[in-house]
């Protein structure tokens, strides 16, 4: 198949490739920009490891043409953590072992991002509904729901303090 | 909103196989193969396409991959060495190149087997001619061309069916267990490495030899897109400064910079493009101040200071008896002053790194290196970093001569990684490998020597200034080594010599190939030959007759051996020495414009570091009977790793595949001091014997308890474990993975140490101790042929007789051998670093195969009494006599004395016209 010249914008910079337009953004992603840290797990959607925010939505990359993302937004894990620190939400996963494995964690990370910029304060539902999309096998869940909700909890009282 | 693209749309057919690319239009061919298409086999060794490493066929035709744009290529057919053959299917070309040895660090191989295959695809029966214009201009610093010769030769013979010789040297089970990578392109050197997220490291260097840093803006370079990061001086987190004995060499300038070339600022960007824009927009304002570039004005009152600890860097004397008495009653005085000049390594990889934190959370360094465990410390202080927070990772070395026992580009990329958070990686260009990296340093020479009538050396008094550049590198090594050659393998009853070595602001100067000793055998070289003129002695029987002589009531068996191994080397030149010299006499031209000539050289240099510590290293025998050498010894294309797999197989009855190696790598070898001085094979050599033993005990022991058969009657053979022929009538045998795996289950230890812990040694002429453990020798015999018109010489044919102790890997010492006459020749005739104006191969010229001489190695085997494998090393003593036996040579040619290296045709033209007009 003929490769396609696109133009992507990935965590702020804007990317020329050359790629078949049946590519995947996740592969796209991966081997193109070589930008690692979104994952292929599942080959059918349903395990959300390969989550990326497209203008601020999660998607799954793996169930997106790359070529459909031009003149979009897309974010990935590594434009989350920018100059080498760590967001609020990336602390509270080390500080509480919301991540095990940490093979699954990027795509959980894209998803609770994207919660969290929506909903401030989620309720646990709200928090429970947003990470149905995504599967873990190491954690059960409990260790990284403590985590979010210390890094929401952070996150207030970093507002608290701003206001203050 | 989409902007229009810069870049163009294109299909490329590569090795067969159609590809789509998207590239920048002005993007050249290699740039696409390697960084696009991730073809690293086609090698970057030069920026101006002089050096041949990128050598591929277009559309049938040789091409420059560096010279060619991409855009340039579309619908034509590119062959790459990747294209060629596969490890189950070998080419002819590949085949042969690994059966005549003709690859050592494996840079250059895929470029020369890529013009070959141009070469024997439109002409299947080269000629030598042939095969030489074809090759000419691909350049190979290891092996010295003979062997690539023979390649070419014998791939042609083999594609035509015509039945070829042997190789000179060759045994099957001795292949170098790298050289298949390397002639399939798919060795990877640190430039050929990538990562996800890596980011291109590039750095600032002084256009001035001497100024102070007044003002850095890297702001500008901060603000341009793809920049991650920007350091200067003020983010190194540890000690600024580095060396190999005396820390005086900053990572980037603080305040003040002392060559031409030293970096200043450094940056990492999302590409090296990007990188070298940024680079551009960095403003530095410098004050320009007096530089010293001249030595023997660095010592003078008021001279300004290279380092506030003033411009001598080194001074050393030795003496033995009364000099001045002597020469005075010497019946001849021979006094003159010799000079030689910088040279480059120029090895064909640039230096390069990869710098990465990994899932521990340590620093990784990938480069090419010499000595990991010296760059592990640098890099550990340098970073503020505990050592066990540092680990290098030695990479696939594309040549090294010395130059890659200090580290380059190491700290900086290290710095970046550290800075940015990504994997970053550093390639020199040829340009910066000239203008930042170590030389050969410079010598100036004053030589007086006494002899008697009768032709007996009395004394030898010298003084001696080396130009140790801005940084001391080896700078205080090279005196030592210095004033052992200076002595060569002569008699002196009476000796002073002094020596020193200098700060300048020219260009740093470190360890390179034979360090110290080829600039001093120039000058003694030289002397000996003007007294035998003077006497109407012949050079050899000069040479015989003054060779050094241990005091008999005193010696050792190592001084016996080692002067007996001299004259050893002297016995076997003759037969070619006297062939030659009819030679001359029978090709006595009529025109008298081309002059024959023969020169002849000895040498004698020290092997292993008395003050080094003992080296270690282990091996381990593995569940599937195979046994894996850990050593700190870096086979940097001179051919150790093998050498010290054939150590072990050799004591274990082993084949050579079964035995690995591991090499280098900080975190599973122990640190055996540098790859450096011919040492690794006497040094780690002994080692790794040791350790050997040990393992073969404990093998015969435990197959012992498992065959019930006393361990004395048990013998190692061919990988097993067999019965002694003459115990028994029935053999019994065991394989050593079974006795692997019985030592496994019963808990029994599979590793097992060696190290060398040399007795030190008194030097038998002076009665000093010796700064070296072992020494070695060599005779060198060069013929030459001089057009008096042009001033050029050409080497016909240099024989070269080694005293080796024992040979342990032919091939390799072959090899050695053949490219240190080569670089020799360089030193001889070509090599002159000037520092700020030499910048890349069109200025440096070294050796290609257009000069490549008949070379005859000779090995003088007599078993080295003091340490039990017997072998002594040859690496960089084989380069040392080989300028002074050309010199010496033209000198038998044309009747003129050449005084300074090299001797260049504008050199020998004003010295024939200065003799004519005398």
């Amino acid at each position: 198949m003929s490769k396609i010249l696109i133009m992507l914008n990935v965590n702020g910079r804007s990317h020329e490739i050359a790629c078949e337009p049946n590519t995947l953004l996740l592969d796209c992603l991966r081997q193109d920009l070589g930008l690692t840290g979104s994952k292929r797990a599942c080959d059918d959607s349903s395990c959300g490891a390969c989550t990326v925010q497209i203008d601020g939505v999660p998607m799954l990359s793996c169930a997106l043409l790359a070529v459909s993302c031009q003149g979009q937004r897309i974010t990935t894990i590594e434009g989350v953590a920018e100059h080498g620190s760590l967001s609020a939400l990336q602390k509270a996963y080390s500080d509480w072992g919301g991540s095990q494995c940490g093979y699954c964690t990027p795509g959980f990370m894209m998803t609770v991002n994207a919660l969290l910029s929506e909903t401030p304060d989620p309720t646990d539902e709200q928090i429970g509904a947003a990470l149905s999309s995504n599967l873990c096998r190491c954690t059960g869940y409990v260790q990284m729901i403590q985590a979010i909700k210390a890094a929401i909890r952070a996150e207030q009282q970093g507002r608290a303090a701003k206001r203050a | 909103m989409q902007k229009k693209s810069a870049k163009t749309h294109l299909t490329l057919n590569v090795n067969g196989k159609e590809h789509q690319l998207l590239v920048n239009p002005r993007q050249t061919l290699l740039g696409a193969l390697r960084d696009v298409l991730g073809l690293t086999g086609t090698k970057q060794g030069c920026d101006d396409g002089t050096c041949g490493t990128c050598t591929v066929i277009v559309n049938g035709a040789m091409a420059r991959a560096c010279r060619v744009p991409v855009a340039r290529v579309k619908g034509k057919a590119v062959l790459t060495i990747e294209g060629l053959g596969t490890p189950e299917r070998l080419h002819p070309l590949q085949e042969a190149f690994i059966k005549a040895d003709a690859v050592q660090c494996g840079f250059c191989t895929p470029g020369v087997i890529m013009a070959a295959k141009a070469l024997l695809d439109r002409n299947p029966a080269p000629t030598r001619e042939q095969i030489v214009k074809a090759l000419g201009s691909n350049l190979c610093r290891c092996t010295g061309y003979t062997s690539i010769l023979e390649a070419v030769t014998r791939a042609a013979d083999l594609g035509r069916g015509v039945p070829c010789p042997e190789p000179q040297v060759s045994d099957e089970a001795h292949r170098r267990a790298d050289a298949q990578d390397k002639v399939l392109g798919t060795a990877l050197y640190a430039a050929d490495l990538t990562m996800p997220g890596i980011l291109h490291g590039a750095v600032l260097r002084s256009p001035h030899p001497r100024a102070d840093i007044l003002h850095i803006d890297d702001r500008e370079a901060r603000a341009l897109p793809g920049v991650a990061a920007v350091v200067t001086a003020r983010d190194v987190p540890g000690l600024n400064r580095f060396g190999r004995t005396v820390k005086d060499q900053p990572v980037l300038a603080d305040g003040r910079v002392r060559q031409i070339g030293d970096a200043v600022a450094a940056v990492a960007a999302t590409s090296a493009e990007t990188a070298a824009q940024a680079l551009s927009l960095i403003r530095v304002s410098y004050q320009p101040l007096p530089a010293i570039l001249d030595p023997s004005e660095a010592l003078k009152e008021g001279a300004p200071l290279v380092h506030d600890s003033g411009n001598l860097l080194a001074e050393r004397e030795v003496h033995w008896g009364d000099v001045e008495t002597a020469l005075a009653q010497a019946d001849i005085v021979v006094d003159e002053t010799y000079t030689t000049p910088f040279c480059e390594h120029a090895y064909l990889e640039p230096e390069s790194a990869l710098a990465y934190r990994d899932n521990e959370g340590r620093l990784v360094v990938r480069s090419a290196t010499q000595h990991s465990h010296l760059h592990r410390r640098i890099v550990a202080e340098t970073m503020d970093l505990p050592l066990e927070q540092v680990r290098i990772l030695p990479t696939v070395v594309g040549g090294a001569f010395g130059g890659k026992t200090d580290v380059s580009c190491e700290c900086v990329a290290a710095l970046l990684a550290l800075k940015t958070g990504h994997p970053v990686k550093i390639v020199y260009s040829r340009a910066e490998s000239f203008s930042s990296t170590t030389k050969r340093h410079p010598f100036r020479m004053r030589c007086r020597t006494g002899v008697t009538r009768d032709g007996r050396l009395t004394a030898l008094a010298a003084e001696v200034l080396a130009d140790t550049g801005a940084y001391a590198s080896a700078g205080p090594e090279i005196m030592i080594r210095a004033f052992v050659s200076l002595v060569g393998p002569y008699q002196f009853p009476h000796v002073l010599i002094h020596g020193r070595v200098v700060y300048t602001n020219n260009t740093l100067a470190g360890a390179m190939r034979g360090f110290g000793a080829p600039q001093v055998a120039f000058a003694i070289e030289s002397q000996m030959d003007i007294m035998a003129a003077k006497l109407g002695i012949d050079p050899l029987e000069f040479r015989l007759m003054n060779r050094r002589k241990s005091n008999a009531a005193e010696a050792t068996p190592q001084d016996m051996e080692q002067e007996e191994a001299y004259r050893g080397t002297l016995e076997a030149v003759r037969p070619y020495y006297e062939d030659a010299l009819r030679a001359r006499q029978a090709s006595a031209p009529s025109d008298g414009r081309r002059r024959r000539g023969v020169g002849i050289a000895s040498m004698r240099y020290g092997i292993g570091y008395a003050t080094a510590q003992p080296p270690e290293t282990a091996l381990e025998l593995e569940s599937d009977g195979r046994v894996r050498l850990f050593t700190g010894a870096i086979d940097m294309g001179q051919g150790t790793d093998t050498a010290l797999a054939l150590v072990v197989s050799g004591e274990l009855a082993l084949p050579l595949e079964s035995v690995s190696v591991v090499s280098g790598d900080t975190t599973r070898t122990p640190d055996t001091g540098p790859s450096s001085g011919s040492r690794v094979i006497y040094t780690e050599g002994n080692a790794v014997k040791e350790a050997a033993a040990r393992l073969k005990e404990a093998i015969l022991s435990t197959a012992s308890g498992l065959l019930e058969i006393p361990s004395e009657n048990l013998e190692l053979r061919e990988g097993l474990v067999v019965t002694r022929r003459t115990a028994g009538a029935c053999e019994r045998r065991m394989s050593l993975a079974e006795v692997a795996r019985a030592r496994l289950s019963a808990g029994l230890p599979l590793r097992f140490e060696g190290s060398f812990h040399p007795v030190p040694v008194r030097d038998s002429l002076s009665g000093n101790p010796s700064p070296y453990l072992v020494h070695v020798s060599a005779t060198h015999m060069a013929e030459v042929e001089v057009d008096t018109l042009k001033g050029t010489v050409r080497v016909l044919r240099v024989v070269a007789a080694h005293d080796v102790g024992r040979v342990i890997f032919a091939q390799g010492l072959k090899g050695q051998i053949e490219g240190a006459v080569s670089m020799g020749m360089g030193l001889a005739l070509k090599e002159e670093f000037h520092p700020g104006e030499t910048k890349g191969f069109k200025q440096y010229r070294i050796p290609t195969m257009r000069e490549t001489p008949e070379v005859v190695p000779l090995m003088v085997e007599m078993v080295d009494p003091s340490a039990s494998l017997g072998a002594k090393g040859v690496a960089e003593c084989a380069t040392v006599a080989v300028a002074p036996a050309i010199a010496n040579a033209i000198a038998d040619a044309m009747g003129i004395r050449i005084h300074h290296l090299p001797a260049t045709p504008p050199r020998l033209v004003a010295l024939i016209g200065g003799a004519m007009h005398s």
